[in-house]
Parts: structure tokens; C-alpha cells; sequence
């Protein structure tokens, strides 16, 4: 088993702020990592240390590094190339104000693809991907904006699958989303592992038990503990703070 | 930035207060004498010429909105908030758009075209730029800065490059509030026009009763309807729907 990503005491600053307080962690390649933990632990801070969309945030300082591939993703001259290497689910959809099928194909054709056949291929697998086609598929030139907020969650992450990215990030992405829909969702995520690694930051512990293969506790900017996730969820985790957490008697 | 609004205020005042009393202060008056009409080549020409040279201006008008909306893109986007060249620029704006109009066009009228007794391009030009680069400026500026982070988050994460960020994201959420600011700015523009050919109008025929010439109550009429539509696109100030 490779190891896709790989981190080494990853230390991230807002200003003053300590939000990730040196960790070390890999993300081994097609498994689907679950990152719990309460607010504030610096999930969503990790998640773009490693897509590299901290950067707009001002004032902010990393130590550390992260490797894809073996790659430091710091080092990496092409930031643009690395974040289509990387797919982003935001906790929010953002609808961009055009139309369902313009969504998802705004970053294909910005990469320079301009065939219409190959786009509208692209257009109709990551809609399938992401559960979405079926209800849509009458109404590609509405809208996006337009949909419910589940289905605009599930175009998000058409979005995010379009330039096929390897690795895919989830931040929260069951928020805005109805119980059904989250498992529709979930069970795609099962096979899209195959093609790409997952990052799946959830604040919903089962869904880590249920989707991934490890499963990383954190807790205020430090990582608690990582391993599979049946050991993480069983009775015997090597922290006492992760079977709190994952039992719910928390705090 | 807070800091300065204080400043801004006192210089503001400042420059007002000179420019009333340069224009008040009897040493600088112009008295017009018969004698002085053969002079001023403006006033010999017959007023349509007046008309023609104002006319002139509109290319200046449109070179000099677009050159504000895009310098306050680049300043806002590529010019990092805390740089001197930023704040600069925005200090010097800020007061040149808090300047009312009337002032410039009285200037223009008092020191520019009566003092020198001709009607200088340079002259012109530049109570256009005045007029209308600074407005175009601050409100290409806010409009952009209220564009939520959130999309640009959003379209970064697809390995978009910047500049493609703003010309397919950023600006066409602003465009209203880029627009409004265009129609402030020609609203600010024809005003001045519409008072100075009816000052002229009625400085020309002194000895006539007062009246609004008709080619100045179309500027003016302009000026209220680019003021009415630019108030009105300010209340949609960021696009939820790019424009077509
Ligand atoms: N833009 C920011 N400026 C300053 N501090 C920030 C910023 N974003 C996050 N932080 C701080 O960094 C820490 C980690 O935040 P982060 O958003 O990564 O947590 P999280 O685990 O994703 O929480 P949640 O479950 O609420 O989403 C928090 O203490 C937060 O206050
Ligand atoms: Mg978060």
C-alpha cells in the first residue's frame, strides 16, 4: 500500500492563534480517511493547508510539511495544477450563478477542453457520480443556483469531480444535505474510493464508522489518535479522549 | 484605514474652503466688460461651440470610467491592503470622489476658461477625469471587496488562475455595483456640462431673463436619469445572477 499523502509536523498559525498544533499523519492511496473531532480542532484547517487554499487567508503561517506523491506540495511551482489534483467539498454549497451544466463543466473548459462531446461526457459522469443526474438531467441549462440545497451540494461535488481529481476532500459535506441524500451520497463515495483517495471530515462520527477505512480523532489543533476505524470505534481505542468522543460523553 | 477618515474629512473641508474663497474673493473676480467679450474666445464663439467642445469630451468621459473600474480592479486585487502604493491611492481618491461636483465645474469655468480667455482640450480633459475616475474608481472598489470570499474559495479549489477568477467570477458579481458607479459618474459629468452652458448661456445674454437653454436641460435631464438608475443599482449590490 502506498502512501498518497504524507504529512510531518504539519504546524498551521492564524496570527496568534495555534490552529494545528504539529501533527503527523499519511493518507494511504484509495482508502477513505475519516478526520473526527469537535469545533475548533483545525479539520477545515487541514484540509486547505493541503489544497493550499489557506493562502487567502492573511496572516497565516506553516510549518511542516505535506507531500503528495513525495512531492512538498509547498515546493510545487504549478499551485493551479495541485488544486485540480485535488477535488474540494466545502460544508456550504457554492452555487456559482451559472447553469447546472456549466457548473460542472466552469473547470474543464478553463483547463482548455474545449470538445463539446468530451464535456458533455464529463458533464453526464460526474452528475452520475454524484447522484444527481437522474433529477436533473431534463433541466442541464437551468440554473444552478436554482436547486434545493442538497442537490446543490450534490453539484458541488460534480464540481469538485470534473478535472478528476485523485484526491477527494469532504469537509462536512452532510450539512445542508437530507438523510436520505447523505446516504445516497455515501454509497458513491464507496466507489469512488477506487478511482481516488478520500479525506472525509465529518461531524457526524457515525458516518466515519460507516464509510472509512481509518479514522483520525482530533482535538484542538493536536492529532489524539489514528488507526482503523473499527479500533477507533471499539471499546478499546489507546486514548481515553477518542472513546469519549466516539461514545458521546464528551466534555 | 479608520485612522485617516478624520483626515480625509479636514482636507476635504480644506480644499472647499479655498476653492469658495478663490472664487468669492473680489481680487479674482471676473468682471465681464464689454471690452473683455472680444477677448474670451469663448464668449465670442457663438454658444454651440460651446456645445461642440463639451461634446468633444465624450471619448475622455468613457476612457476615463474605464481606466478608474480598471485600475481599482488591479489596486483591489494585485496590490496587497497594507502596501503604501494602495494606500496612497486610496487616500487620494477618497478625497478627490468626496469633492462635489459643482466645485469642479466652477473651477473649470472661473480659472480655466475665464482667467486664460480660452477653452484649453488639457483644461477640459482633466475636469472630466476629476469628474468622473474617482467615483468610477470607489465604486468598482467596493464592489469587488463585497464579493464573498466564499465563491473565490470556491473557484481557487478548481485550479482556477486568478485572473480567470475575476473576469468569470469576481467582476460579474460586481456588475451592478460597477455600473451604478459608471452611471454616477456620467451623472456627475453632464451635470457639470448642463451648468456650464446654462452659467455661459445666461452670462452672454446678462441683460436677458433667466432660462435654461434647451442643449443644457437635456444634460441635465441626463444627469438626473443616470443619478435615479445608479441609485437603484446600488440597492442590488452584488449580482446573484451573472448578467447575461
Ligand atoms: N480565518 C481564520 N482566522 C483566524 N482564526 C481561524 C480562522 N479559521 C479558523 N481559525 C481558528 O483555527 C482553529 C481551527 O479552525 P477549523 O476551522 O480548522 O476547525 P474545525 O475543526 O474545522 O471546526 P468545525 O468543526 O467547527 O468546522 C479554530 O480555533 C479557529 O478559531
Ligand atoms: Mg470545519
Amino acid at each position: 500500500m502506498k502512501n498518497k499523502i504524507e504529512i510531518n509536523g504539519l504546524k498551521v498559525t492564524y496570527g496568534e492563534k495555534q490552529a494545528i498544533k504539529g501533527i503527523s499523519l499519511d493518507v494511504v492511496e484509495n482508502e477513505i480517511l475519516g478526520i473526527i473531532g469537535p469545533a475548533q480542532s483545525g479539520k477545515t484547517t487541514l484540509l486547505k493547508v493541503i489544497n493550499r487554499t489557506l493562502e487567502f487567508t492573511q496572516g497565516t503561517s506553516i510549518e511542516g510539511s505535506v507531500m503528495l506523491d513525495g512531492v512538498d506540495i509547498n515546493a510545487m511551482s504549478d499551485v493551479h495544477g495541485l488544486r485540480r489534483r485535488i477535488g474540494m467539498v466545502l460544508p456550504l454549497p457554492v452555487g456559482l450563478p451559472l447553469s447546472i451544466y456549466d457548473n460542472v463543466a466552469f473547470a474543464p473548459r478553463t483547463a482548455g477542453l474545449r470538445n463539446k462531446a468530451e464535456l458533455d461526457e464529463i458533464v453526464e459522469r460526474c452528475l452520475h457520480q454524484a447522484a444527481l443526474w437522474d433529477e436533473v438531467k431534463d433541466r442541464l441549462d437551468s440554473l444552478g443556483t436554482k436547486l434545493s440545497g442538497g442537490q446543490q451540494q450534490r453539484l458541488t461535488i460534480a464540481r469538485a469531480l470534473s478535472h478528476q481529481p485523485e484526491v477527494l476532500c469532504l469537509d462536512e459535506f452532510s450539512i445542508a444535505v437530507d438523510p436520505v441524500t447523505t446516504m445516497r451520497i455515501e454509497e458513491v463515495l464507496k466507489t469512488l474510493k477506487n478511482d481516488m483517495t478520500i479525506l472525509l471530515v465529518t461531524n457526524l462520527v457515525q458516518q466515519a464508522k460507516r464509510l472509512a477505512n481509518r479514522t483520525a480523532f482530533m482535538l484542538n489543533g493536536d492529532l489524539i489518535e489514528i488507526d482503523n476505524t473499527d479500533v477507533i470505534f471499539s471499546e478499546n481505542p489507546t486514548e481515553q479522549a477518542t472513546y469519549d468522543y466516539v461514545n458521546g460523553n464528551f466534555g | 484605514m479608520n485612522m485617516s477618515y478624520p483626515i480625509i474629512l479636514c482636507l476635504t473641508c480644506l480644499i472647499l474652503l479655498v476653492t469658495l474663497y478663490l472664487i468669492l474673493d473680489n481680487r479674482h473676480n471676473t468682471v465681464l466688460e464689454e471690452s473683455d467679450l472680444i477677448d474670451h474666445e469663448i464668449l465670442t464663439d457663438p454658444i454651440y461651440s460651446l456645445q461642440d467642445k463639451i461634446n468633444s469630451m465624450l471619448p475622455i468621459l468613457i476612457v476615463s470610467i474605464l481606466i478608474g473600474i480598471v485600475f481599482a480592479v488591479l489596486l483591489q486585487e494585485w496590490v496587497p491592503a497594507e502596501s503604501w502604493i494602495y494606500r496612497i491611492s486610496d487616500f487620494i481618491i477618497a478625497i478627490l470622489a468626496g469633492i462635489p461636483s459643482v466645485f469642479y465645474g466652477l473651477l473649470c469655468v472661473y480659472y480655466f476658461l475665464l482667467k486664460s480667455g480660452r477653452v484649453s482640450y488639457l483644461t477640459q480633459s482633466l475636469t472630466v477625469v476629476l469628474l468622473t475616475m474617482p467615483i468610477a474608481f470607489q465604486s468598482t472598489q467596493n464592489a469587488v471587496k463585497s464579493v464573498d470570499v466564499s465563491i473565490r474559495e470556491a473557484v481557487y479549489a478548481l485550479g482556477v488562475k486568478k485572473s480567470k477568477v475575476i473576469t468569470a467570477h469576481v467582476l460579474p458579481h460586481a456588475y451592478s455595483g460597477i455600473m451604478s458607479g459608471v452611471y454616477t459618474a456620467v451623472s456627475r459629468s453632464f451635470f457639470v456640462a448642463g451648468l456650464i452652458l446654462v452659467t455661459f448661456t445666461w452670462t452672454i445674454h446678462s441683460r436677458a431673463s433667466f432660462s435654461i437653454p434647451k442643449n443644457a436641460s437635456v444634460f441635465l435631464i441626463a444627469a438626473l436619469l443616470c443619478s435615479l438608475c445608479s441609485s437603484l443599482l446600488k440597492k442590488q449590490s452584488v449580482n446573484t445572477d451573472y448578467p447575461a
